[in-house]
């Protein structure tokens, strides 16, 4: 199905940061914090796999799927107040992503492009936004490898998942693969 | 800064965004058919790859100069580049964009084409830097974009300019000062 044309036609991807301030919105300012590496692996997950076309090519880094793009727009949507960053020195550790004071008008941009893909959006907000950055580097590279094997199946996306990522037990890796599985988010 | 200096000069860009689609046309010509002509033949097979090896710079230059690079060839030969009139703050606000849409479309068929500065300039790997740091026992690892007030202050350039082709300059620039 040829998806709808939605993102707007400005020179500025405004559908890109709308989203940004709006996963913030959603998945900010909570326990377990939402940082950047969180932020990178749930806008991967919102893309390649509920379909939402941000436009951001990931590649796997060190802690799984990665946009160089996406860093970016981040960096630029804090400049425009969209969402706001803190480094916390207590706790968790790292960075923590708000939604900032100009994230009303972000969001206005992208209206048409997140009302079309509200529900998606929504699916990977409810169901990986809860999860700690650790968790969503796992199952992001569980899928990212998924996806990018031609003919994908258990054993070997187990092992490579398990050679990308040596801090991971076995079964951890196991079961965070079964619960994709599960939730039917291993597919082409 | 260096970014905007050197990477983002306006004339670089311009010369850029020329060389860019002359070497386009180039390809189509030579490619025409193929599955994507307006780009060098993918890496896979011998065959793909004597093709990439025959775009040297010689034959590049070859087509430049026997007029097969279209408009943006000619630009190249004639160094008549094309000319920004316009561009906005290097972090422009959304109503600086808005501005700068609005000059965009009064240029209209003058507009050669639009050029965005989207890269991060600091930013390059996953993370930031880290560094290593001993407060009493304990050792712990911050960003240097906490420690540094400098690189905290590295917005990333996201600039807009409009260009026109050379010979539409004077009218361009006379379009663009009515939205400064």
């Amino acid at each position: 199905m040829k998806e709808p044309d939605v993102q707007a036609s400005s020179s500025v991807p405004w559908h890109r940061y709308g989203s940004i301030a709006y996963l913030a919105e959603r998945a900010g300012g909570r326990d377990p914090q939402f940082g950047k590496t969180a932020l990178q692996k749930l806008a991967y997950l919102v893309q390649d796999v509920y379909g939402v076309p941000l436009g951001y090519r990931f590649s796997l880094f060190h802690h799984g799927p990665y946009a160089p793009e996406l860093a970016g727009d981040l960096d630029y949507v804090v400049a425009l107040g969209g969402v706001r960053i803190q480094f916390r020195e207590d706790g968790q550790r790292g960075f923590a992503i708000e939604s900032g004071p100009s994230a009303p008008d972000l969001l206005a941009r992208a209206d048409a492009f997140i009302e079309t893909y509200r529900d998606r959006l929504g699916g990977a907000i409810e169901r990986f936004a809860g999860m700690t950055t650790r968790e969503l580097e796992l199952r992001a590279t569980i899928l990212f490898v998924w996806r990018q094997l031609a003919n994908p199946n258990r054993d070997v996306v187990l092992e490579q998942v398990q050679r990308l990522k040596p801090q991971f037990a076995a079964e951890t890796v196991s079961a965070a693969f079964d619960e994709l599985e599960r939730s039917q988010l291993l597919r082409p | 800064m260096m970014f905007t200096q050197v990477y983002f000069q306006h004339t670089r860009r311009a010369y850029d965004h020329h060389a860019t689609e002359a070497l386009r046309r180039c390809l189509e010509k030579v490619q025409a058919g193929a599955t994507a002509p307006s780009t060098f033949p993918p890496p896979e097979g011998d065959a793909n790859l004597r093709a990439y090896l025959e775009w040297d710079d010689w034959r590049v230059y070859g087509m430049l100069a026997a007029g097969e690079g279209g408009e943006d060839g000619a630009v190249l030969r004639t160094r008549e580049h094309d000319r920004s009139v316009f561009q906005t703050v290097e972090v422009p606000e959304p109503p600086d964009v808005d501005r700068f849409e609005e000059v965009c479309a009064a240029l209209g068929e003058l507009l050669s084409f639009r050029d965005h500065a989207e890269k991060s300039w600091y930013k390059l790997a996953d993370e930031d830097v880290p560094i290593e740091r001993r407060i009493g026992d304990r050792t712990i690892v911050t960003p240097l974009s906490v420690l540094s007030s400098v690189v905290r202050g590295l917005t990333p350039v996201r600039q807009l300019r409009a260009y026109v082709r050379a010979r539409d300059r004077d009218r361009g620039r006379e379009i663009a000062a009515k939205f400064a």
